[in-house]
């Protein structure tokens, strides 16, 4: 059998920033190359308060977090994060990482969107591409076990004596994969298992995840009746090039480019008049979708344009010149004489499996699961609460990856491989691998009825076909019976993921009856700090169907009491 | 307004001096004066039967091959400067006949077209260090450039070796030109190279050629090898696709012949790593070889000298390392014309090829035989 | 009232920007083409042998504007769930999906069809997986040996001594000197694609190698000279394996001109003296023949190549002989062209400066990647 101290399920940049940190017996499973991972998309930076460009504290990144959470994000984890901020970019820049510079030679720092001050770190706009890049260097110097193409089926959690509640204790005893190039199911024990599977926005259709966000290692935890927190917030960015997604940065917009509507109108002026098309990106994404559901969508259809032509073309290429490059590559538009078609697009999750700040999953208010770990975006530990600002993933990624890797060694050295009993979960889940999808169902139900205005009959409509959905995937057949590179079984096997952990997102926006950050309820559009200042976390047993269980989890308030989140 | 029309007439101007009828400032390079003669010799007259006029670029130096750039920094791009603006005061466009010139002499170019400042600081290098003494007291009057040099040359002594080739007997073209010297040279950033395969497709037209084939090639079947420097990277030579070229394979469709179509034909011939890896070298010629003689090729042509010498004159051990039997011709590209314009194979030389090239001649004439057969 | 005032001021604004006046694109039909995908099938668990190989042709309606990789998920999604490939990311960023597109390795994701159609004036395309690779299955192949390559190069920082308290200061130029190589994305294209790897599976490839030459150009790593040895020692299959054929210049979906690169260690292992190899000495004897007569001499030039080397002159020997019975013997004596000595001064200049580290002259870059600054 296959034994490792340390698993980390997950090749992006946090899970590969715990390896690094990890002693011991270490070994990555995931189900892309680690440099495939999405954590490479990212563009804009990282942000940290080491005041290259202008005097700048840690308590000031705190605040500005807290209040883009909406009050949300429990302070003490983003005390922990913006203070190790600084280290950690130190850190990274002497394992090699090339951040752009300022004149004096130091890493130059750029201004975001909900910061006080210039306080992003970048690497041109490859940000995440240079981490990921550097950290797979350093996996390789250290010679780290990488499962590279395998994908994680189940994670082995079974009971260990009794919590001081009277509750089980659960713990984390190992995994059971596939090797995706040979089709072998096998069983990996280890003493600690960290969960860094990343996003998982592949559950809408227009979405700027890529092909792997499938949210697996969330649809790993509810498959052992573990709960998710704060499921209902989902960020939702303006501009996705239409039918395919993608971002197009905010810079187009920051350069003037114009929102219009098919009446050839900026639209913008009705929602947000002095900012136009420079409002916050919440407000932007619902003003286009306003528009869209009135009829003035270009041809009526769900999308408008971004107009850049009155720019010039010597400004774009000057300015916005890979803005050109991907329209160019992508739609085969030419965006000096064509406007570019857009509509809001699915970009990041803050809800997930719920953690400590120590990163250990919990099973539910209080207790945890021994030996199982979350970080990243997979994680809700929150510090983003129910919005995230720029530039505060990537941070997350590399500071709570580090924290897992060092807690988990802690745990490891502590603590021996505990035996599996039930011998019968390998040949079990040998058997399940033969199920059927309908990914187009899903994903459009979920755009149309939990999207970005969200209300009581539209929540409950998604959920009936999510459910329907879940009943017919049971039934599915697979083409390709062989045993070697079955990307249909994959694909499969990620539907079963998506519709998983869906129906938690559906459950968990129907639970919040307030508008809040990316959570916007058009029957309760007011925010309600008396009722719903608070996380919530959902899981459903597998063997009862009906059996929702929702657990509170206090906000954590240290500094900053809640106000009005305005700009 | 007035503006506007010279503007124009300043345009055709220039164009008028850029494309004379067919008269080029031949750039010869190294291999065809001394591995590759044969290549100088069926260049030279098969330009004169189509009436293509050929100035030699006598004082130019060798292109630098991106060897001399790799050794000491700019100094390949100092050399081609030198050469460019010989090209430049002939205001005449640049003929190459080897591939591996026409690239590095195509990536220089681009280099000084899009960088003034390294074009400037290039000029500076190049003008040598004595004559800018004696050229200082002439810099401040502008406008008397022409003059400027005459004097410098006037001033600078002729070395004896001038003399000696003064006296050359000049195989074509020459104005003269190039018994001065050409201290203080500066390029100016506007001369233009081209190989002569795409001179005959741009300039000359293959119906214009085709007018001049008596020896249509009839039955042949050509094996084209583009090579490397003539097509990549496709930024920086521009001429046609360097994912799907065709311009050989028209041009052995206009001469009467059959092109092959097979996937070694844009690969490497393996020739600049003959002295480094001559294993994989070697590996590299067989396997194109092999590939045009797969699908049925009676000979190869080639664009390049070196490919020619990796392809040609190492084909006998080539045929020990892939232990399999080639015995495949490899043509120059002008060789290949010469024949269909009804030259002797003696005339193009194809006699001093070390893949012997009889089946080629035999299919030909065997050819026009039987054209004159059927013509009676 | 107050409305009223707004509403002019509304107004005024819209004037304000008199410049903009929203004109829809024309009615331009989206044009459809109906286009043959031929696409490779393998099966190594089923089929043993590498040979056994079969083609799939699928037709489909295809839109003006869609990628190759829309094609693909459409074929696999509606005709055959068991065609296999790889992709994630759909932006050129992830290195996924990189496969042979009539012969060339480009990213799926960023192939427009129709421009493909034209290209090559077909409407039917071939799709094969990645060359110099191992297949595993359908257009999936094992890149082991890409990976292993990148290894050997120790792509990471050697830094020798103390590390500052905060950031290591490093200018801007230093900085940008690292960007060409740090848009790699290992997609593997140039691998695929290069042609070298086609008969010397030793050699590192040109990605590995490019990658070296961060490391060697990182201003943080302070084993320079130790790493140019090792890329340069023959046995290990780097730089002077490179045939300088352009093919990973051309492929490279970022442009990170791998060859260019190659020939940057080149150039630094000979300025810092690491010249024992064939390589290096061919170069010299390259260049000498040049500063003396204004063109390269022939005759001695492969001699001086192959060195003191018993071996390497007995295969000279029978070519130089070959070629002088066929008249092809360049002539011994060189004869220098007319105007040499302007040329050796052109030489002696430049080296002079190269030698005292006085060269001012910076070398342009001439293949612009794909890291477009935004600041």
């Amino acid at each position: 059998m296959l034994q490792h101290d340390i698993i980390i399920i997950g090749g992006g940049l946090a899970g590969m920033r715990a390896a690094i940190e990890a002693k011991g017996s270490v070994a990555i499973i995931s189900k892309v190359h680690p440099l495939r991972s999405h954590s490479c998309a990212a563009e804009g930076g990282i942000a940290a308060s080491i005041g290259n460009s202008m005097q700048d504290s840690w308590e000031e990144h705190m605040y500005d977090t807290v209040k883009g959470s909406d009050f949300l994000a429990d302070q003490d984890a983003v005390e922990y994060m913006v203070k190790e901020a600084p280290g950690e970019i130190f850190d990274l820049e002497h394992m090699g990482v090339i951040f752009s510079r300022t004149d004096d030679g130091k890493i130059a720092q750029r201004n975001f969107g909900g910061y006080s001050k210039p306080r992003v770190c970048y690497a041109t706009d490859k940000t995440g591409h240079a981490l990921l890049h550097e950290l797979y260097s350093q996996i390789l110097k250290k010679g780290v076990k990488v499962y590279e193409e395998w994908y994680v089926l189940k994670l082995i959690i079974e009971p260990e004596g009794i919590n001081e509640d009277g509750s089980k204790q659960q713990v984390c005893k190992g995994v059971i994969a596939l090797d995706i190039k040979t089709g072998n199911i096998e069983l990996i024990q280890a003493k600690a298992v960290l969960l860094a599977t990343g996003a998982y926005g592949k559950c809408y259709k227009t979405t700027s995840n890529d092909y792997a966000s499938t949210g697996d290692g969330l649809a790993l935890v509810l498959k052992e009746g573990l709960p998710l927190q704060d499921m209902e917030f989902v960020q939702i960015h303006p501009t996705g090039l239409y039918q395919i997604g993608l971002l197009v940065t905010e810079a187009v917009r920051g350069e003037g480019g114009y929102l219009i509507n098919d009446k050839g109108q900026r639209f913008m002026e009705k929602y947000a008049p002095s900012k136009m098309e420079l409002a916050p990106r919440d407000i932007t994404s619902r003003a286009i979708e306003s528009e869209i559901l009135a009829g003035r969508g270009i041809g009526g259809k769900d999308f408008v344009y971004l107009d850049l032509r009155h720019l010039g073309k010597e400004k774009i290429m000057e300015k916005l010149p890979f803005v050109h490059e991907m329209c160019t590559k992508q739609m085969h538009i030419d965006v000096v004489t064509q406007p570019i078609p857009i509509r809001p697009t699915a970009h990041y999750s803050m809800g997930g499996i719920p953690v400590t700040k120590e990163c250990e999953v919990l099973q539910d208010g209080k207790n945890k699961v021994l030996g199982l770990y979350a970080a990243g975006e997979c994680a809700c530990i929150s510090v983003h609460g129910a919005n995230r600002l720029g530039a505060n993933s990537l941070l997350e990624c590399v500071v709570f990856g580090k924290r897992a890797g060092r807690v988990m060694n802690l745990f490891c050295a502590n603590s021996e491989f505990e035996e599996v009993y039930n011998e019968e979960l390998l040949e079990e889940e040998k058997k399940k691998i033969d199920e059927l999808l309908n990914r187009d169902g899903l994903q459009n139900t979920m755009e149309k009825y939990c999207w970005l205005l969200r209300d009581d009959r539209k929540l409950k409509f998604a959920l009936e076909i999510v459910h329907d959905l879940q009943k017919v995937y049971t039934q599915i057949n697979i083409d390709d019976k062989s045993r070697t590179f079955n990307t249909n079984l994959v694909e499969v096997l990620e539907l079963g993921s998506l519709l998983k952990f869906s129906e938690i997102i559906v459950l968990s926006a129907l639970n919040r009856k307030e508008s809040r950050g990316s959570h916007t309820r058009a029957d309760f559009p007011k925010r309600d700090d008396l009722k719903y200042l608070k996380h919530f976390m959902i899981s459903k047993n597998e063997d009862e169907a009906s059996s929702i269980k929702i657990d509170e989890r206090p906000v954590v308030i240290t500094k900053h009491q809640p106000e009005e989140r305005k700009y | 307004m007035a503006n506007k029309t010279k503007n124009k007439e300043e345009k055709t101007e220039d164009a008028k001096s850029q494309s004379k009828p067919f008269k080029y400032a031949f750039f010869p390079g190294c291999v065809s004066r001394g591995a590759c003669k044969e290549l100088y010799a069926s260049t030279t007259l098969i330009c004169k039967h189509l009436g293509i006029e050929l100035v030699e670029l006598k004082r130019a130096s060798c292109c630098g091959a991106g060897v001399i750039n790799e050794r000491t920094p700019i100094l390949g791009d100092a050399l081609n400067a030198r050469n460019f603006a010989m090209a430049e005061e002939l205001q005449l466009p640049v003929m190459t006949h080897c591939s591996t010139c026409q690239g590095v002499m195509s990536k220089s170019n681009k280099k000084f077209k899009e960088n003034p400042e390294f074009l400037a600081q290039i000029n500076e290098k190049i003008a040598n260090e004595n004559i800018q003494q004696k050229e200082s007291p002439y810099q401040q009057a502008s406008g008397e450039k022409k003059n400027n040099k005459k004097n410098i040359d006037e001033n600078n002594a002729v070395s004896s070796m001038q003399e000696n080739i003064q006296n050359a007997e000049t195989i074509i073209n020459n104005d003269g030109f190039h018994g001065n010297s050409h201290d203080g040279l500066k390029y100016k950033g506007t001369a233009v190279v081209k190989h002569l395969l795409w001179i005959l497709i741009a300039d000359y037209g293959l119906e214009n050629l085709q007018k001049k084939v008596v020896r249509p090639l009839a039955g042949l079947k050509v094996a084209p090898f583009y090579g490397c420097y003539l097509l990549r990277p496709e930024e920086t030579l521009g001429f046609e696709s360097a994912d799907n070229p065709t311009s050989l394979d028209k041009l052995i469709r206009a001469l009467g012949a059959e092109p092959v179509d097979y996937e070694g034909k844009t690969k490497c011939c393996g020739f600049p790593i003959t002295m480094m890896n001559r294993n994989a070298s070697l590996k590299m010629a067989g396997k194109q070889t092999l590939d045009a003689k797969d699908n049925g090729a009676d000979c190869m042509v080639t664009p390049c000298p070196l490919c020619h010498l990796n392809l040609d004159s190492m084909q006998p051990d080539t045929e020990r390392i892939i232990e399999k039997r080639l015995g495949m011709p490899i043509l120059h590209l002008p060789q290949l014309i010469g024949l269909a314009l009804g030259f002797s194979p003696e005339e193009l030389k194809m006699g001093t090829h070390i893949v012997a090239t009889d089946s080629v001649i035999a299919k030909i004439m065997e050819k026009k035989v039987a054209a004159v057969n059927t013509v009676q | 009232m107050k409305d009223k005032k707004q509403e002019e001021h509304k107004k005024e604004k819209h004037k304000a920007n008199p410049k903009y006046i929203f004109s829809k694109p024309g009615a331009k039909d989206a044009k459809t083409k109906r286009i043959k995908f031929k696409i490779q099938r393998f099966d190594a668990a089923k089929d043993k042998k590498e040979d056994a190989v079969r083609y799939d042709t699928f037709e489909l309606e295809v839109k003006e504007g869609t990628t190759l990789l829309d094609c693909l998920d459409l074929i696999k999604w509606r005709h055959d769930g068991s065609l296999t490939y790889r992709r994630n990311c759909k932006n050129s960023i992830c290195g996924s999906c990189s496969m042979k597109v009539n012969k060339r390795t480009k990213l799926a994701c960023e192939t427009q069809v129709h421009k493909i159609t034209e290209t090559f004036c077909s409407d039917e395309i071939l799709i094969e997986p990645m060359g110099n690779m191992v297949p595993v299955k359908d257009l999936v192949v094992d890149m082991g040996n890409f990976w292993g390559a990148l290894h050997a190069v120790k792509p990471w920082i050697i830094h020798d001594g103390n590390f500052p308290e905060k950031e290591f200061t490093m200018k801007k130029e230093e900085a940008k000197k690292l960007d060409a190589v740090a848009s790699c994305i290992m997609c593997g294209a140039c691998y695929s694609d290069c042609n070298t790897l086609d008969v010397e599976k030793r050699f590192l490839g040109p990605a590995a190698l490019a990658h070296a030459l961060r490391y060697v150009d990182d201003p943080r790593d302070t084993r320079k000279k130790e790493r140019l040895r090792s890329l340069n020692k023959p046995g290990n299959h780097g730089v002077w394996d490179c045939t300088h054929c352009f093919a990973c210049i051309q492929v490279c979906p970022m442009k990170v001109a791998p060859m260019e690169q190659i020939l940057k260690i080149r150039k630094y292992a000979q300025q810092s003296g690491i010249i024992y190899t064939s390589g290096a000495r061919h170069h010299k004897a390259f260049s000498d023949g040049v500063k003396h007569a204004g063109w390269i001499n022939e005759v001695t030039l492969p001699i001086k190549s192959v060195g003191l080397n018993i071996v390497g002159f007995f295969q000279l020997a029978p070519v130089g002989m070959r070629m002088y019975f066929k008249g092809k013997m360049p002539d011994i004596w060189h004869k220098p062209i007319v105007g040499a000595e302007e040329i050796k001064k052109i030489y002696l200049e430049l080296e002079k400066k190269e030698m005292s580290n006085k060269l001012d002259i910076k070398e342009p870059e001439l293949f612009e990647h794909r890291n477009p600054n935004k600041e």
